[in-house]
């Protein structure tokens, strides 16, 4: 009978544990998926189309970054002040930088961030370079705003990042200010 | 505040009476050479250890020496006979290691403690930048290692460890599956996935242009995106990403060299 008492309890504290860690991992994900919404990421990784109310992102292909199947001619050179110049899909950028071509966030293994560690994630956004080690994230990237988040808002994005359904999307490596071939 | 209090009072402990941050006297500091050194834009380079008195290195893993608390090590670059950087790291009480970078005037008779973001216009590195190659390898401290100091290597293997293994290995980056780093624990192992990471395995990085890119292509070194980043003058293709402005020729030509006639003739001779 102590033992049966002991068992229901061991299954009770169970229980509310795995209970707890599973509300946790939601409320982080809830967490990440808020402040994705909240701080632009769709605004550059998800491809615009245009529609009858204008211009918005295309949330079939949400954070896939920008389409490989899109080729672009040379972006146009800076004339005067104007110094910047961005795609109909709002995911290609052409600056002092070069061009810059916003990557799949998607969790696709081969073309998206399915194979990143958290810690990649983490020193990515931390140090503004590809992986915390290799070359520089170019403009627009907003990483002197975004190096700021707390570990927990980087956890939780990197979370929700992960439920994102992989789009399988290779995006073109970046193109150097010299540089005057297509993007594709 | 403090920390500034620290870093100066570091500086000064270190910058000798002389402005020389160097260990000056004999038995403070050994000087070492690692057999596979880092190319730093053909700069000369000599480099120093410090264990305090009475400590050792524990080299019970050997791909993994554990450092004593205390433990200093210089680098020194040197451009036309006159020093221009040294760079420093030091392991703390805590167990954490503090990188610093001292940049030398330009007749090489003083130095001064480079800011946090380091000295872009003359290639010193920020601290964010120490961090990206020295905290990906086992142990921040890169040329003084069983690898380094007694391992015989293929020097394509040496090269590709002490130039790219500190990044490119399975801790690190795991989501590229490329490792160039050597384990004296157990090299035909490291040697082994080096090369299977490498020859004929697709590039995640795709020059424009090129439908299929391979990492090593055997006998073709202009095809292989190996060659293709160590050639390149341009930041964004780049390999080192940092730490580097001018190509190694020479370790260019030993990667060629390699491609295009040693992995040609294994081909030649597989059964």
């Amino acid at each position: 009978m102590t033992l049966s008492r002991r068992t229901t309890l061991f299954l009770i504290i169970t229980v509310a544990i795995l209970s707890s860690a599973l509300a946790h991992a939601e409320d982080k994900v809830a967490r990440g998926k808020y402040l994705v919404t909240t701080s632009g990421c769709h605004d550059c990784h998800t491809p615009w189309v245009m529609g009858p109310k204008g211009p918005h992102p295309d949330m079939t292909r949400a954070l896939s970054g920008h389409p490989a199947d899109f080729p672009l001619p040379p972006a146009p050179k800076p004339s005067g002040p104007w110094i910047v110049s961005a795609s109909a899909t709002n995911t290609a950028w052409s600056g002092p930088w070069g061009v810059s071509f916003t990557a799949n966030l998607t969790s696709d293994a081969e073309t998206g961030l399915g194979k990143w560690t958290l810690k990649n994630f983490k020193d990515t956004i931390r140090t503004g370079r590809h992986m915390g080690r290799g070359r520089e994230i170019l403009p627009p990237m907003p990483i002197p705003m975004y190096k700021n988040f707390s570990d927990a808002d980087l956890e939780a994005i990197f979370a929700y990042l992960r439920t994102i359904p992989p789009v399988k999307n290779r995006v073109p490596e970046p193109l150097a200010p010299s540089s005057s071939v297509a993007a594709n | 505040m403090l920390v500034r209090i620290l870093v100066l009072a570091l500086a000064t402990s270190v910058v000798a009476a002389d402005q020389s941050p160097i260990p000056r006297q004999p038995g403070e500091a050994v000087e070492f050479t690692p057999r596979y050194p880092l190319w730093s834009d053909g700069m000369d380079k000599r480099r120093w250890l410090h264990l305090p008195a009475g400590t050792a290195i524990d080299k019970s893993d050997a791909d993994a020496w554990e450092f004593p608390r205390g433990t200093r090590a210089w680098k020194e670059f040197r451009r036309d006979g006159k020093p221009v950087e040294t760079r420093f790291i030091e392991r703390l009480a805590d167990g954490s290691w503090r990188y610093l970078t001292y940049a030398w005037n330009a007749s090489g008779t003083a130095a001064t403690l480079a800011p946090e973001e380091g000295i872009p216009e003359r290639g010193i590195p920020s601290r964010a930048d120490c961090l990206a190659c020295h905290e990906g390898a086992p142990v921040p401290i890169l040329g003084y290692s069983a690898v380094q100091l007694s391992l015989a290597l293929p020097p394509v293997l040496g090269y590709l460890h002490g130039n790219c293994g500190h990044c490119h290995n399975d801790a690190a980056l795991p989501a590229l599956e490329l490792s160039l780093a050597q384990q004296a624990s157990d090299p035909e192992a490291s040697a082994a996935r080096t090369y299977a990471t490498l020859i004929g395995r697709a590039s995640r990085f795709r020059p424009h242009g090129a439908a299929n890119p391979q990492r090593v292509v055997p006998g073709q070194p202009a095809q292989s995106v190996l060659v293709t980043r160590m050639k390149s003058n341009d930041p964004l293709t780049r390999m080192p990403p940092l730490g580097v402005s001018l190509v190694d020729a020479g370790g260019v030509a030993l990667i060629s060299r390699w491609i295009e006639h040693d992995l040609q003739q294994a081909q030649k001779e597989a059964p």
